[in-house]
Parts: C-alpha cells; structure tokens; sequence
C-alpha cells in the first residue's frame, strides 16, 4: 500500500486485482460448466470443466506465492480489532477497521476453503480423465473413497453456488461501491478510507521506498 | 429430499455418487433469503451519523 495522489490510496495492485478477476471467472465457468449439464443443460463440457479448474488452481499457487514472498499474509489473519468489530456490530455502532473489514475476511477465507476444497478434489477426480499429460486410472482409489470425493467436490460447488451471490450482492450494494470501484482500479478515495478505516490498523502512508503492507 | 446420489457398480453393488444435485435450489434460496433478509433490514435500518 502506497499513497497513489493526495486524494487516491491504492488499496489493490494490478497483480492483486488480475488474480481476483481470474478467479472469478474460472469459477463463473467451474460453476456453470459443472452445475448447469446436472440442471438439464446439456453441452460437451468436460474439458471446458477441467480446463477452467487448471486456471483455477494456477491461480490459487500463484497467489499463495505472491501473498508468501510480500509478506501480506498477515493482512487477513484474524485479530483483536476484528473482535472488537464484532463486538461493535452487535451494539449497531460502525468502527474503523483495518485493510479488510471482519466480513471481508469472512468472506475471503469461505471462499479460499471452498476453492481449496473443490481445486484438491477436482485434481484427483482428473487422474479418471484422459488428457494430453496422461491416460485415466479409474482404479487409483476404492469406490468408496471416490465417493467421498465427489461428495466434497459437489458440496463445495453448492456452497460456492451460495457464495458467489453473496459476495455479488454486497459488491454491488451502495455503501460498499467504493470497493468494487477499488477491485477494479486499485484504487479508493482517501474520503472514504478515512471513514472505514482506522490508519493505525492500515497505514496508507509509508517512508519512500516502503511498502507498508509488506514485511520490514 | 435425498442428500446424497448413489447408482450400481458393474458388481451390482450401490455405491456413492456424490451430493444430490437437487440440493442446488435450497443453496440457491438460502442465498437469496439472506439477501432479501439484509436489504429488508438496510431498509429499515435508521440512517447512520
């Protein structure tokens, strides 16, 4: 995080928001190319599936490195001012948060489980699968076990079903503009930072040459 | 409702087949009542200072 120009904070950079757009789309596509054959729609779909599912998972590693080597995993762990968040939303007031508020973080780490989730499962349900790399193996694993992996498999596209319409639906709701706008620019007016977030939290400022949400 | 999705093997034996994909319109609907559920409550909500 830097100071983008006196009005502007850059809040996401352009590796950060073209992993985020990736990922929804491969999901968009995983879902619909894995749900809608099960609704009745019926079109050749298996490799537009796992082709989308290797975008998916590329995506998940490289993010996972950039988040290790930048040292910006600490930004979405869980801490005393998310309680105190908590705490605050009870009582109905709003409190200044950090970089990603509680639900933001809510919303993150359901969606990473469900990703990691259906990405792990979905890798194994490929050795079946005849591809350019390898020939199928349906004897890999007991009956049994496949079943359990479907299981997670479906189950994860289910919640992520739910998760997709959720986080859509509070992108998109008024008060919360400013960071879809910052999803897809970078950046956030310093007007609405300072209103819903603390700078002790998520300093927007930094000395030259410092990037104040990597480690020192 | 059934949770679940069982068929036979080649052995005549049931074995499972994964969720039941009709589970798709309760997740679905429990999306959209959350949703409705929140715009409702921003509705009423008094306007914050």
């Amino acid at each position: 995080m830097s100071p983008m120009s006196d009005d502007r904070v850059i809040r996401h950079r352009g590796p950060d928001r073209l992993f985020h757009w990736i990922t929804a789309a491969s999901v968009i596509v995983l879902l619909a190319t894995g749900l809608l054959p099960q609704l009745g729609v019926r079109f050749d779909w298996v490799t537009l599936h796992w082709s989308a599912g290797l975008v998916l998972v590329a995506a998940i590693l490289y993010h996972l490195v950039r988040v290790i080597v930048r040292g910006s995993l600490a930004t979405m762990r869980p801490t005393q001012a998310d309680a105190a968040q908590l705490r605050a939303l009870l009582g109905g007031r709003p409190l200044r948060t950090g970089k990603y508020t509680l639900a933001q973080k809510a919303m993150h780490h359901g969606i990473a489980l469900l990703c990691l989730a259906a990405a792990a499962t979905g890798l194994a349900m490929m050795v079946k699968l005849d591809t350019p790399l390898w020939t199928r193996n349906p004897y890999w694993l007991e009956a049994d076990t496949w079943g359990g992996i479907y299981v997670v498999h479906g189950l994860a596209a289910l919640c992520m079903v739910a998760a997709v319409m959720l986080h859509g639906y509070f992108a998109l709701r008024p008060e919360k503009r400013c960071y879809l706008r910052a999803m897809l620019s970078g950046w956030m007016s310093r007007s609405d930072c300072a209103a819903r977030h603390d700078p002790a939290l998520w300093p927007t400022t930094a000395p030259p040459g410092r990037d104040p949400e990597t480690r020192p | 409702m059934e949770l679940l999705r069982y068929g036979r093997n080649a052995w005549g034996q049931e074995v499972l087949e994964g969720v039941s994909f009709g589970l798709f319109w309760w997740f679905a609907g429990a999306a959209l009542a959350l949703i409705v559920a929140h715009l409702v409550y921003s509705w009423r909500r008094p306007p914050q200072a």
